[in-house]
C-alpha cells in the first residue's frame, strides 16, 4: 500500500467516524423523552420544576444540543469518554470491562462457525442437487431461520433442567484468570452464535465454490490428472476464498455489535448488554462511546479483510 | 468417500468431547449456592444502580438499599406501621407535631452513633429541592424538623397529616450518617444501620452484602447475600434448577408458572402496585359517569389475569394494602363481566376510544390491552390501541393526552398516600388522574387522620365511592414472587417487594 493510499484510508476512517459520531448524537437526541423520564417513569410527574432542572443539570441535558455536541467532541479528542450518569463510573472503565467479553465471544463464534461453514459449503458443492447438498442446505436454512434468542433459551433451559448446569453461575471469569472457567462460560453462547454464522458462510462457500469449479483453469487442472481432492482444496477453494473471507469479516464485524440477545440470555457483561441498558436509560455518554467504538471495530475489521485479500489474491494489490 | 465421512464424524465427536471437558472443568456453581456456609445467592434481573436512598426509584436499588439502611418506622407484612429506628412516637393534640423517640445504642456501619441530629440532617436533605427526591412531595406539610435532645426528633407540621408516618417507612427517607452528608459521600458509599453491609459490587454482574454483626435486631443468620444480575428470567429459572442460585426474584408470570418440582418452592405475596385502566373523565363521552361505569362493569378482571399474566395475579379494587381486607368490586353498579348490565348503562350509544399503552415498560401491557379491547367490543365500545415507548408514554400520560390508558401504578400501605397525589385539588398528578371529584377528595382527606391509620370503615367508604364513580377501572395486582431451593427457610417477599426477611433466612 502506498503512502498516498494509506493516507486516503486514514482520511476515510476519520470521515466515517465523524459521520457516525454526528448520526449517533443526533439520533439519540431525536428519541422522544429524556434521561429523567427514562429513569423515573411516571414518577417524573411528581417533580417540581426546580427538581427537574436540578436533575437536568445532573444528567448534563440542561445545555443546548450544539453545546453538548461540542463538549462531547472536545472531551473525545482529549481521550475522555465521559462518565455514565446512571452508574457514576467512567465510560472508559465500563467499555474496558465489556469489550473483552464481546470480542472473545465473537472470536470464539468465528473460530467455530467459519471453518464449519466452509467445510459444509465444500461438502454441499461437491455434488450439487445430491442428498448431501440438500441435507446441508436444509440445515443451513434452519440455522438461518432459527432466532438466536430461541436457540439460546432452549440451550440454557436444557442445560439447567437436564444437566443441572448453568454456564454463568458465577460472575464472568476473564480469560487471563482461568482459561477453563472462561471457556465454560463462553462455549455455549459461542456455539449458539456459530450456528447462524456457519449457515451464512456455508451458503457463500457453496455458491463461490460452484462458480470457480466451472472455470477453465479447473478443467485444465483436472485434465492434467490432478487428484480431485487436490483440485478441490488447493485450486477451487483458494480461488473461492475472497467472497468467503468477505463474508466472515462482515459476520465478525456484525458479532461485535450484535451479541446483545446472547449476552442477555447467558448473563454475560458484554458490550451489547451495556449498550442496551444505556439506550433504555438514555445514558448518552455510554451509548455514544459504545457505538463509536463498534464503528471503529467495523472499519478495522474491513481493513484487515482488505489485507487478507492481498495475501490470498495478489492481483487485488496490483489493481 | 467413506473415509471422509469417518473423519467428519471423528471431528464432531472430538468437538463434543472438548465441549464436555470444558464444562466439566468449569467452576460449576461458582457462586456459593451449593455451600450451606457461604452467602445466600439470589438472582434477579436488576442491578443496584446507585447508593443514595433519597433518589433511589429503581426496583433493584430500593430492594438492596432497604437491607443496608433503616427508616424511622416500617410497615410489617400486614401493612401496619411498626417501630424501627424509632421505638415509639406520638402525635400532638392539635395534630401538628409528631415526636419520635429513637432506639438507644444503634450505630452506623462505620461505628458512628445514631443521634437525633442524623434524623434531622436526613429529613432536611430529602426536603431540599436540590436533592431531587421524589419523596419530597410527601413531606410538604413538614415545616420544621428539630432535635430537642439526642434521642428525640420532632416534626412540626403546617397542618395535621397522618400520612407522614407512612412516608417515613419509604426507603427514600432512610436515615443517613450526617458525617457522610457533610462530606458529600452519600452517592459514593453505603453506610446505614441495617442488617447487611455493602461489601462490594461488580456493575451489571453482582452485589455483595455481608451480615452486620452489630445490627440492633441481631446478626442475620446467613453470612451475607450475593445478588446476581441475570437479565433473563428464563435463565434465572435454569440457574435455580441447576442449583447455581439459592433463590431468584421473579416478575414474569409465564416464568413463575413454570416453577414446580426439582426441589424448588415459591413464596408469593400480592403486590401493592396495581394494574389499572385510567379513564380520562375530562373528555367526552367519558365525562359521563354511566359510560365509565359501563366500561368498569364490562370488564371481567379474572379473564384479564388469565390472558395477560397466566393467572398469576389477584383481582383488586383501589386499595391494595394488606392492612385492609375489602371486596375489590363492592361499589360498582353491577357485577364485573355482566355485559348486559354494561350495555344498559351505555344506552346503546356507539363509542370509539383510543387506549394509550406503554410498550417496553412492563411485560403484560400489550396482552392486557388486547384482552380489554376484545371484552369492550362486546358492549359496543370500539377501542383502538395506541402503543408508545416509555418516554413518549410518560410525556403523554403526564399531560393527560389520552382517552384511556393502561398503567401499572405504585401502591402504598396508606390509601391516602396512594391517591392524594391524583385526586386532591392541586395535587401533582391531578392532571393525569383524569377526573376532579370533590367527593373522592373529601373521603381521601378522612383517610388521613393525624395518628396515621384510617379505620377500616373509612377506607371501605372511600373504596366504594371510587368504584361507584369509576374514574379508573382497577384490574389486578401482580404477585411478588421469590422462588428458592427447598433448603432455604424463612425467606419471603412483602407487598412492597422488600426482602428484609433475609435477616431471618436460613440456608439449608
Amino acid at each position: 500500500m502506498t503512502l498516498r493510499a494509506a493516507g486516503g484510508r486514514l482520511a476515510g476512517l476519520a470521515g466515517t467516524l465523524l459521520g457516525v459520531a454526528v448520526v449517533v448524537f443526533v439520533l439519540l437526541r431525536l428519541l422522544p423523552g429524556d434521561a429523567i423520564d427514562a429513569n423515573l417513569g411516571t414518577q417524573a410527574g411528581l417533580l417540581t420544576p426546580a427538581q427537574r432542572a436540578s436533575l437536568a443539570r445532573y444528567y448534563g441535558i440542561d445545555q443546548s444540543i450544539p453545546h453538548q455536541f461540542v463538549t462531547w467532541i472536545g472531551q473525545l479528542l482529549h481521550g475522555n469518554l465521559g462518565v455514565s450518569v446512571n452508574s457514576g463510573t467512567n465510560v472508559t472503565t465500563l467499555l474496558g470491562s465489556a469489550i473483552p467479553v464481546t470480542v472473545e465471544l465473537a472470536v470464539l463464534a468465528t473460530i467455530i462457525g467459519a471453518p464449519l461453514g466452509v467445510a459444509l459449503g465444500v461438502l454441499a458443492a461437491g455434488r450439487p442437487g445430491g442428498v448431501r447438498d440438500i441435507g446441508v442446505q436444509s440445515a443451513g436454512l434452519l440455522g438461518l431461520a432459527l432466532p438466536e434468542f430461541i436457540l439460546a433459551s432452549v440451550v440454557v433451559a436444557v442445560l439447567g433442567a437436564v444437566f443441572r448446569y448453568f454456564p454463568s453461575a458465577g460472575t464472568f471469569v476473564p480469560l487471563s484468570h482461568s482459561v477453563g472457567g472462561n471457556l465454560s462460560q463462553l462455549i455455549y453462547p459461542a456455539l449458539v452464535l456459530a450456528v447462524g454464522l456457519a449457515a451464512t458462510v456455508m451458503r457463500t462457500t457453496r455458491s463461490a465454490f460452484l462458480d470457480v469449479a466451472r472455470s477453465d483453469f479447473v478443467r485444465t487442472a483436472r485434465g492434467k490428472g490432478l487428484f480431485p481432492r487436490r483440485v478441490r482444496w488447493r485450486h477451487v477453494l483458494r480461488n473461492s476464498s475472497v467472497p468467503i473471507v468477505t463474508m466472515v469479516g462482515i459476520q465478525f464485524g456484525y458479532l461485535l455489535g450484535g451479541t446483545v440477545v446472547i449476552e442477555q440470555v447467558f448473563a454475560l457483561p458484554g458490550l451489547g448488554r451495556l449498550l442496551l441498558n444505556a439506550i433504555l436509560q438514555r445514558d448518552y455518554a455510554v451509548v455514544q462511546s459504545a457505538v463509536l467504538l463498534i464503528a471503529v471495530a467495523f472499519v478495522v475489521v474491513n481493513l484487515a479483510v482488505d489485507l487478507v485479500y492481498r495475501a490470498l489474491d495478489p492481483r487485488t494489490a496490483e489493481s | 468417500m467413506r473415509m471422509h465421512r469417518h473423519r467428519l464424524l471423528r471431528t464432531f465427536a472430538l468437538a463434543g468431547a472438548v465441549s464436555a471437558a470444558v464444562a466439566a472443568c468449569s467452576p460449576a456453581g461458582s457462586g456459593d449456592a451449593k455451600s450451606s456456609h457461604g452467602p445466600l445467592v439470589v438472582a434477579r434481573t436488576v442491578d443496584l444502580d446507585q447508593l443514595d436512598p433519597a433518589v433511589a426509584t429503581a426496583f433493584g436499588t430500593v430492594q438492596t438499599l432497604s437491607l443496608v439502611f433503616d427508616t424511622l418506622v416500617r410497615t410489617d407484612a400486614s401493612g401496619r406501621i411498626v417501630p424501627e429506628l424509632a421505638t415509639s412516637w406520638e402525635t400532638g393534640k392539635d395534630g401538628r407535631t409528631l415526636t419520635f423517640h429513637l432506639r438507644q445504642g444503634v450505630r452506623f456501619q462505620n461505628g458512628d452513633p445514631l443521634t437525633a441530629g442524623a434524623v434531622v440532617a436526613t429529613l432536611e436533605r430529602v426536603r431540599d429541592e436540590a436533592t431531587a427526591s421524589v419523596v419530597r412531595s410527601n413531606l410538604l406539610n413538614v415545616s420544621a424538623v428539630t432535635a430537642p435532645d439526642p434521642s428525640t426528633v420532632v416534626l412540626k407540621l403546617s397542618k395535621p397529616d397522618g400520612s407522614i408516618l407512612n412516608t417515613l417507612t419509604l426507603t427514600g427517607t432512610s436515615i443517613l450518617d450526617p458525617a457522610d452528608i457533610k462530606a458529600g459521600r452519600i452517592a459514593k458509599s453505603a453506610n446505614g444501620t441495617g442488617p447487611f453491609k455493602l461489601a462490594g459490587r461488580t456493575q451489571g454482574q453482582k452485589v455483595d452484602l455481608t451480615a452486620n454483626a452489630a445490627y440492633f435486631g441481631g446478626k442475620p443468620k446467613i453470612s451475607g447475600v450475593e445478588f446476581r444480575v441475570i437479565p433473563d428470567e428464563t435463565s434465572i429459572l435454569a440457574g435455580l434448577r441447576a442449583k447455581s442460585f439459592d433463590a431468584g426474584v421473579l416478575t414474569d408470570p409465564n416464568v413463575v408458572s413454570q416453577v414446580h418440582g426439582g426441589g424448588l418452592k415459591v413464596a408469593s405475596t400480592p403486590s401493592l402496585a396495581y394494574h389499572t385502566l385510567m379513564l380520562n373523565g375530562r373528555r367526552k363521552p367519558l365525562d359521563q359517569p354511566a359510560v365509565r361505569q359501563a366500561i368498569a362493569c364490562a370488564i371481567d378482571r379474572k379473564q384479564v389475569i388469565e390472558t395477560a399474566v397466566a393467572g398469576q395475579g389477584t383481582v383488586t379494587g383501589p386499595v391494595t394494602s394488606p392492612g385492609y381486607r375489602l371486596s375489590p368490586t363492592d361499589g360498582l353498579p353491577c357485577t364485573p363481566g355482566d355485559t348486559a348490565a354494561a350495555k344498559k348503562l351505555l344506552g346503546g350509544t356507539p363509542v370509539e376510544l383510543t387506549m394509550l399503552v406503554m410498550s417496553g415498560g412492563y411485560a403484560s401491557a400489550i396482552n392486557e390491552a388486547q384482552n380489554l379491547q376484545a371484552q369492550l367490543t362486546k358492549i359496543g365500545v370500539k377501542l383502538k390501541i395506541d402503543q408508545q415507548p416509555t418516554n413518549v408514554y410518560v410525556k403523554r400520560w403526564t399531560k393527560a393526552d389520552y382517552d384511556l390508558t393502561l398503567a401499572l401504578n405504585g401502591g402504598n400501605s396508606s390509601p391516602y398516600l396512594m391517591y392524594a397525589r391524583y385526586f386532591t385539588a392541586g395535587a401533582s398528578l391531578a392532571k393525569p388522574a383524569g377526573l376532579d371529584s370533590p367527593e373522592i377528595a373529601r373521603l381521601l382527606g378522612r383517610t388521613n387522620p393525624p395518628d396515621g391509620r384510617a379505620s377500616d370503615a373509612t377506607v371501605a367508604q372511600l373504596q366504594r365511592a371510587m368504584l361507584q364513580q369509576s374514574p379508573w377501572v382497577w384490574l389486578f395486582t401482580d404477585n411478588n414472587v421469590v422462588a428458592m431451593q427447598s433448603g432455604v427457610a424463612g425467606l419471603g417477599i412483602t407487598a412492597d417487594n422488600s426482602l428484609r426477611s433475609l435477616q431471618q433466612t436460613v440456608k439449608g
